[in-house]
């Protein structure tokens, strides 16, 4: 054996290897690479990277109501505003509210109407938490850039509190972030979830800009945090919560009748607390001309006659169709033109808001003949839809309603815009085709009259410019006057900002009503000019309405094709049901997610923390 | 008569192949070379028997030769593998050609996260990818192994998951043989579904919407029996679409040879499998074509003695797979477009010449293949490895140095193009008629519009590097005999759009000791570590030790008649695992998401957001497989081989999302926790026997493999009833409510409302006709509450192979027959709920029930609505999964080397079927594939191998 010759080779084998081995050894071979680390300690760090954790805290906490994924759909739909038509109606169409559920009296624990999703509300305070927390540590930011940042933190996260309450009643209050270690915080009483909230909005209040540079268009300044106040406050006055003796007995079932009520509603009546909601409404009235926010008033109450402009658009529908217009106080810019597909906000559009935008199987959004017959005649008398008639557009139009009838709903045989013409919406009859019926109508079913408010009509069905309005300052108008009347009857500052919603829409004014009377036409004010804003839900539940409005029969109008004497073809309707609403009393308190309530926190003692019924 | 396409390619290698016999024929040393040659047949039908040869093996490991796998007519050699490995489960995809690669589970499942293909892949010694296996031919193979206990994985470490070991053909010392395997054949599906025609359709349609309180659509279903009626058409669009069958070609060449200096094996293999569409050659092929797999396979393996102690070897392997499909649909969209659209939805054509299709069936899958464009796919893939061995007897007898380089990678890209044009439908009026224009021509609506697009782009390339470098030690001290090996490992992976690469290394040493070749004892040891976990607790410590006792080797047994060969062993060792989806998971990690919010009032600009992931788990780590194996291998009465193995596996440390008891308030995303625990169990074995009446030789072999999971400790959220839960159930377990009939119309009051006391159901309102389910909480309505475990989960837990064949003068017979059981599936919706989301009416729903059939009706009420009722997973629905399929089914003639062909080595003539026979419990389906996809592919091929 040649000794030598071995241990060469052996030699030049291990140098190869040795070599090979130590390339890329001078650091661990196992630890990784530095940089590229993304982590929430880096995020604030500078203010570019802040600025994602802020876009993303409103992303979380300011709702969006044009869905902006699959499972979206009508927030109205839970109401008497729409009843929403597609064959998979029960599966994807109005999934994350569980409308099909809802509207039959089968919401559960399980699948309730919260909008967003128990979670989901917390994800977005934690968010809004986390960047209070955090944005300080941010290095190359001002003071007035941090404080700015905070207070728009401390609104995020009121608002989400506010939602909560809406739905569920008093709820944990949450003004860090939770580290894991101490996760005991139950349920609080009305009385502390709306003092809570009231007191963040007046933080966020003090600091906030009354207005902001047009880019930052979206976020939130002063007036934003006042109106939230404003709807807060109002919630909280009203009967659900602020329950007049000669109500009890119709909220009698969702009370338990022991110290639990307290997350339920106030202990006892107080008037004052109307005082409070007038109060704040007026200071959202007060404070919007400094942030120019105003009506959208030009004196042009009625949308010109195949519209194809803005400045065909009458007063009351340029408020949603003109981005950033003078009534919005505080907007979701998540606009429904997205491009990039299915899973972003087109489907809107496309899909879930109305088939009339994409003219094939997208959803039907059906506004029900009780709620067509909230709309008053323009001479302010009130209007019932009549059993039949021979031409539904020719009918639609004879009825001669509020123009704000005109500026949200579409009808079969309505001129809807230049690419699509009139709607077809009738069944095959007397030798005619059936109109634009496609399998998503369910079966072809010819319901003639659906939603249009927020989808894309004018300037070439340009869907650029739509937002979802968080607050309007409309709104707060009609919570004044209904606030004021509660507290102190008819008064003429009632009365005028009643009738200032009034004229700009081209209604006449009202007059001579006593309070309950004055109550009844606020109330219906406040239906019809916010008419599928997401506002209704929450009004039917504080005015105790819903188990009227909630349990009717909702009906439509079917259209069928019929030959007229000079062989033209007319649109001849019925009325036809489309749904028979069932309404428990337990709705009126949202309940909690079976799986939260056995983890026993929301409670105190032995109980759970659930919502009376559930 | 069809021209029968072979290649030009394959002439070439063809004359290539006679060329060098002629060189061939000079040297030849037949006699010595045809006993190595039969003894290598021998050995491949002794395959999974682990007998004498590996007797110092402590561990379970079954091996199968390439000989073996030649048998399989497939184009995808993992297909071949099915059922021919005990305790390797092959759980089949889509039947296309190209596209047809199945999941492989090693000893069933023993984690939630474990994907299958999960396992170590190892070829020729080197890690790849499972994916890199598949366009090999099974003439390139020596063999194949599946490693499953603690004894053979834990010195690799990251390898709970098993391992299969893929080692080609090396080169020998002697004579060059060239073998030449030519097949060609034809594929057809193996069963299609039965779909209804135009005027069942049209007629159940209008008893359907009767049943909704619908008026009937189709005013006159008769219609729709008429022929060549466009307005009320009857299309078969399977028959439309598809030709009974497709041909299949394979074609390889091999050298092999070598001296005392230098071995080498080489290969050229080239397939070429077509689709199953009709009329789909004369396409202009800018437009539309056939699909098509093509492949082509070459490999160098050489080993070269540079000196009497150093052997240096290369193995060099480089693969080319195209595939053409029609553009525009896949072949899953493209049957379920088959399936779904009615017989009376369309023509194919209408009379003004254009395609058709309507509003609602947007896919005339016709029009998509002769003009929707073209698609092509094309994968390259390249391992090479350079490796050497240098003895160190030198240093001290039987000490030697070893070690390697790899480079794997695979390329994968894509070109298409789409064409699409307008389609029309005939407008028909209320009562179902044709509305003509005053010409009395049809008048039509258009749907869609006229565009293209091409596309180019690459979809995924990975590339793996390795290195290692060892010792190896092997000497016999009398009766003591030591064997060990110790290797240090270094591997790098990565793949197209990964951030930070996969690392791994670590050492691996295992150490065998025998006393007399009677008693065994082993023990490995992985250390490796992982750059995935980002801590410093990058290393695992993974042990093992067996032993093993061949009693025939004891005086007592010695020499016995009846007991040849007996052996038992244990084992006992742990492996981890780490699936690649759980990186870093000891960091919060922010995470980043695009256009979360818009800000600004004229260029509202887009604002991308950062929130937090899953809050740091500091102690992160991967999951840990504890297993038990016991196994006995024999040999009886001569020629009667078994070796069964009995295995005991717990998994803990399974990674979980843990949320249960945590408030959601607390907002947070929690972190990841390694809390899961399951235990696996079962046995495999195979048994063989090798019979010989003069001339008659035979065998016939049975494998089985169990495998049952229970979770043990999983985090959920509490649950109303104990069955609720998965935990305490198998991975995978099939749930779901229990059917007991139909409502029945006494159910029911006069307004249609159920009476009190018939049980609720919460999907929807029910109707009589509607599945009627047992309320088995007792809440008197039928919910998700009431969802109980049923049957098994889809993986198979037995799986059965019987392996029949005799020699008998030229004549050889081979067969393979797999069958499974305790295996649940579940019948898929568009097969079974007809008209709801558009779909078709097949034969499932016949005998649907109407008051009328109540008492016989084997499918709930049809209705147009979505029912989802009828639609919630229940026993209705399940079926028993087993299946029994003849994979294969081989017939061979040797022809007796006189005449023109004494000169030729070996010449064999063979005809190949594959999955030709089926038995299962479902009709009308295919119990193995149930996906409503491409379907499952039967074939028959006949071919020849020469060897030179």
């Amino acid at each position: 054996m040649n000794i030598k010759k071995t241990l060469r080779n052996i030699a030049s084998v291990l140098a190869v290897f040795t070599w090979v081995f130590s390339t890329g050894c001078s650091e661990d071979f196992l630890e990784k690479p530095k940089g590229g680390d993304v982590t929430v300690d880096t995020i604030f760090n500078t203010q570019v990277q802040a600025k994602k954790a802020v876009a993303q805290m409103y992303n979380k906490c300011i709702t969006c109501y044009n869905p902006y994924n699959y499972y979206g759909g009508r927030p109205g739909s839970i109401t008497d505003e729409i009843y929403i038509m597609h064959t998979a109606n029960d599966s994807w169409a109005a999934k994350v509210n569980n409308t099909t559920s809802y509207v039959v009296g089968n919401m559960s624990a399980s699948a309730s109407c919260d909008y967003m999703g128990w979670s989901s509300h917390w994800l977005g305070i934690r968010t809004a938490n986390l960047v209070y927390e955090n944005i300080g540590k941010v290095k190359d930011a001002d003071a007035g850039y941090i404080a700015d940042v905070k207070a728009q933190a401390i609104f995020c996260r009121a608002y989400q509190h506010y939602e909560l309450f809406m739905y569920y009643g008093g709820i944990p209050l949450l003004n860090h972030s939770l580290s894991g270690n101490d996760l005991y915080y139950p349920r609080r009483s009305v009385a502390a979830t709306v003092d809570t909230i009231c007191k963040w909005c007046d933080e966020a209040a003090a600091v906030l800009p009354e207005t902001r540079p047009s880019t930052d268009f979206g976020m939130v300044t002063k007036i934003g945090a006042l109106a939230l106040k404003a709807r807060v406050l109002l919630l909280a006055a009203s009967p659900l919560y602020n329950t007049p003796d000669s109500r009890k007995s119709e909220v009698a079932n969702v009370r338990f009748g022991d110290d639990r009520d307290s997350v339920l509603c106030y202990p006892t009546y107080d008037k004052e607390r109307w005082k409070r909601a007038a109060d704040a409404s007026l200071a959202v009235m007060n404070a919007a001309p400094a942030g120019g926010i105003g009506l959208y008033d030009t004196g042009k109450p009625e949308t010109t006659n195949g519209a194809q402009n803005y400045s065909d658009l009458g007063d009351y529908e340029s408020a949603w169709n003109v981005y950033a217009n003078k009534e919005i106080i505080l907007a979701n810019t998540k606009t429904i033109n997205q491009t990039d597909g299915w899973n972003n906000g087109d489907i809107w559009s496309l899909y879930m808001s109305s088939k009339l935008y994409y003219q094939d199987w997208g959803i039907k959004n059906i506004v029900p003949n009780e709620f067509i017959q909230l709309y008053e005649k323009r001479d302010g008398s009130k209007f019932t839809v009549p059993e039949s008639g021979t031409n539904l557009p020719d009918d639609v139009m004879s009825w001669n309603l509020d123009p704000r009838f005109y500026q949200s709903i579409a009808y079969d045989g309505m001129w809807y815009c230049s690419s699509i013409g009139y709607l077809k919406y009738y069944m095959a009859g007397d030798g005619f085709a059936a109109g634009n019926l496609v399998g998503s109508d369910g079966t072809p079913n010819g319901y003639a009259v659906e939603c249009y408010k927020f989808v894309p009509r004018v300037e070439n069905k340009n869907a650029n410019h739509f937002f979802w309005p968080t607050f309007r300052y409309a709104e707060f108008v009609l919570s004044y006057a209904e606030a004021l009347n509660e507290y102190s009857g008819p008064s003429k500052e009632a009365y005028d900002a009643l009738n200032s919603i009034r004229k700009r829409a081209g209604m006449p004014d009202k007059s001579g009503l006593d309070q309950p009377g004055f109550r009844t036409a606020v109330q219906n004010e406040r239906t019809v000019e916010m008419a599928f804003e997401a506002t209704r839900y929450s009004d039917l539940m504080r005015w105790l309405t819903a188990p009227t409005v909630l349990s009717q029969q909702l009906t439509s109008v079917k259209t069928t094709a019929k030959k007229a004497a000079n062989g033209s073809m007319l649109r001849s309707w019925v009325k036809a049901n489309c749904l028979q609403r069932v309404w428990k009393d337990k709705y009126y308190y949202v309940p909690f997610p079976s799986a939260e309530c056995s983890k026993m926190y929301l409670g105190a003692g032995d109980w759970d923390g659930q919502n009376p019924g559930w | 008569m069809k021209k029968i396409h072979i290649n030009l390619s394959v002439l070439l290698l063809l004359s290539c192949a006679l060329g060098v016999n002629v060189q061939a024929q000079s040297n030849r040393i037949s006699k010595v070379n045809k006993q190595l040659d039969e003894s290598a047949v021998v050995a491949g039908t002794q395959a999974l028997v682990q007998a004498e040869n590996n007797w110092r093996s402590t561990g379970a490991s079954y091996t199968i030769t390439g000989a073996d796998l030649e048998k399989m007519g497939v184009s995808n050699l993992l297909n071949a593998l099915n059922a021919r490995i005990p305790g390797l489960t092959v759980i089949a995809g889509s039947g296309e050609t190209g596209y047809d690669s199945p999941s492989l589970a090693v000893r069933g499942q023993s984690s939630w996260n474990t994907k299958t293909n999960n396992m170590l892949v190892y070829l020729d010694g080197y890690p790849t990818n499972l994916e890199s296996l598949v366009p090999m031919s099974a003439n390139e193979i020596e063999t194949v192994t599946v490693m499953m206990d603690a004894s053979e994985l834990s010195r690799y470490g990251f390898s709970g998951d098993g391992m299969i070991s893929v080692v080609t053909k090396k080169g020998v010392i002697g004579k060059t043989k060239i073998s030449f395997n030519a097949r060609y054949g034809a594929q057809s599906a193996v069963q299609l579904p039965t779909v209804l025609n135009a005027y069942d359709y049209t007629r159940l349609y209008n008893e359907a919407r009767v049943n909704d309180g619908l008026p009937e659509k189709y005013a006159d279903p008769t219609l729709y029996q008429a022929k060549n009626d466009p307005a009320h058409p009857n299309v078969d669009w399977y028959d439309e679409m598809l030709k009974p069958s497709s041909p299949i070609q394979n074609y390889n060449i091999s050298f092999r040879g070598g001296s005392d200096k230098a071995k080498f094996f080489v290969l050229l293999d080239h397939a070429n499998y077509s689709g199953l569409y009709k009329n789909a050659d004369q396409i202009d092929n800018q437009l539309g074509t056939n699909a098509e797999y093509k492949k082509y396979n070459i490999r160098a393996n050489v080993g070269i003695q540079i000196n009497k102690n150093l052997y240096m070897h290369a193995e060099v392997t480089g693969k080319i797979e195209d595939r053409n499909t029609p553009s525009g649909f896949t072949a899953t969209g493209l049957f379920n477009a088959l399936l779904n659209t009615p017989a009376a939805a369309f023509p194919v054509k209408n009379p003004n010449g254009t395609w058709a299709t309507t509003s609602q069936y947007t896919l005339n899958p016709v029009y998509m293949l002769k003009e929707g464009g073209i698609y092509n796919g094309h994968t390259r893939s390249m391992q090479a490895n350079f490796g050497f061995d240098q003895k160190l007897d030198a240093i001290t007898k039987g000490l030697s140095l070893n070690g390697g380089i790899s480079f794997s990678n695979q390329y994968k890209g894509q070109y298409y193009q789409n064409y699409y044009a307008k389609t029309y439908e005939i407008i028909k009026d209320a009562n179902d008629m044709p509305v003509f224009d005053t010409n009395g021509n049809y008048t039509y609506s258009t749907h869609g519009s006229v565009s293209s697009s091409t596309t180019d782009n690459e979809s995924t390339h990975w590339l793996r590097t390795n290195m290692q470098a060892g010792l190896g030690y092997n000497r016999t001290f009398g009766l003591h005999t030591i064997t060990a090996n110790t290797l240090a490992k270094r591997e790098v992976y990565s793949y197209l759009g990964l951030t930070y690469e996969y690392r791994t290394q670590g050492i691996s040493t295992d150490v065998t000791y025998d006393y007399d070749q009677k008693y065994i004892l082993s023990a490995s040891l992985g250390y490796m570590g992982t750059a995935s976990l980002g801590t410093s607790k990058f290393y695992g410590l993974f042990p093992s030790v067996g032993a093993a006792w061949v009693l025939t080797k004891e005086d007592f047994l010695k020499d016995n008649d009846a007991i040849n060969y007996l052996k038992l062993k244990a084992s006992y060792g742990t492996s981890g695992s780490l699936d690649q989806d759980y990186r870093f998971k000891d960091k919060q990690w922010a995470t980043y998401t695009d256009n979360v919010y818009k800000t600004g009032t004229t260029t509202a600009s887009n604002q991308a957001g950062r929130s937090e992931g899953a809050i740091g788990n500091k102690d992160f780590s991967w999951e840990t497989k504890r297993m038990f194996n016991v196994g006995v291998d024999a040999t009886l009465f001569k020629n009667f081989n078994a070796t069964v193995n009995v295995f005991n596996e717990k998994r803990t440390g399974i990674i979980e999302n843990y949320s249960a008891s945590i408030p959601l308030f607390a907002g947070f995303v929690f972190p990841y926790l390694n809390s899961g625990e399951v235990t696996n169990k079962g046995f495999d074995g195979s048994l063989r026997y090798n019979g010989k009446v003069s001339d008659f030789e035979y065998y016939a072999g049975l494998s089985a493999s169990f495998a049952r999971n229970k979770i043990d400790k999983m985090a959920e959220d509490e649950q109303p009833a104990s069955y609720l839960y998965d935990q305490g159930y198998r991975i995978g377990q099939f749930r779901g409510l229990q059917n007991v009939g139909y409502y029945e119309t006494s159910d029911f009051d006069a307004n249609g409302n159920l009476n009190s006391g018939v049980v609720v159901s919460s999907y929807t309102k029910v109707k009589a006709g509607d599945l009627k389910y047992k309320d088995q909480n007792g809440d008197g309505v039928i919910n998700d509450f009431d969802m109980k475990p049923m049957g098994y989960s889809s993986l198979p837990e037995w799986t059965f192979g019987l392996n029949l064949g005799f020699k008998y003068k030229g004549f050889d017979f081979d067969t393979y027959i797999e069958g499974v059981t305790n295996r649940t599936v579940s019948m898929p919706a568009a097969y079974t709920q007809p008209f709801v989301d558009g779909h078709n009416i097949t034969k499932f729903a016949l005998n649907a029930w109407t008051p009328e059939t109540a008492a016989t009706a084997t499918s709930p009420r049809l209705t147009t609505q979505t029912n989802s009722n009828n639609a919630q997973n229940s026993d209705f629905w399940m079926r028993d999964g087993s299946f029994v399929k003849v994979r294969n089914l081989e017939i061979g003639y040797t022809i007796p080397q006189i005449g023109v062909f004494q000169s030729i080595e070996k010449v064999r003539v063979f005809a190949n079927g594959t999955n030709l026979f089926m038995l299962d419990k479902i009709d009308d389906l295919e119990a193995e594939n149930l996906s409503m996809g491409y379907p499952t592919m039967k074939s028959v091929s006949f071919g020849v191998n020469v060897v030179f």
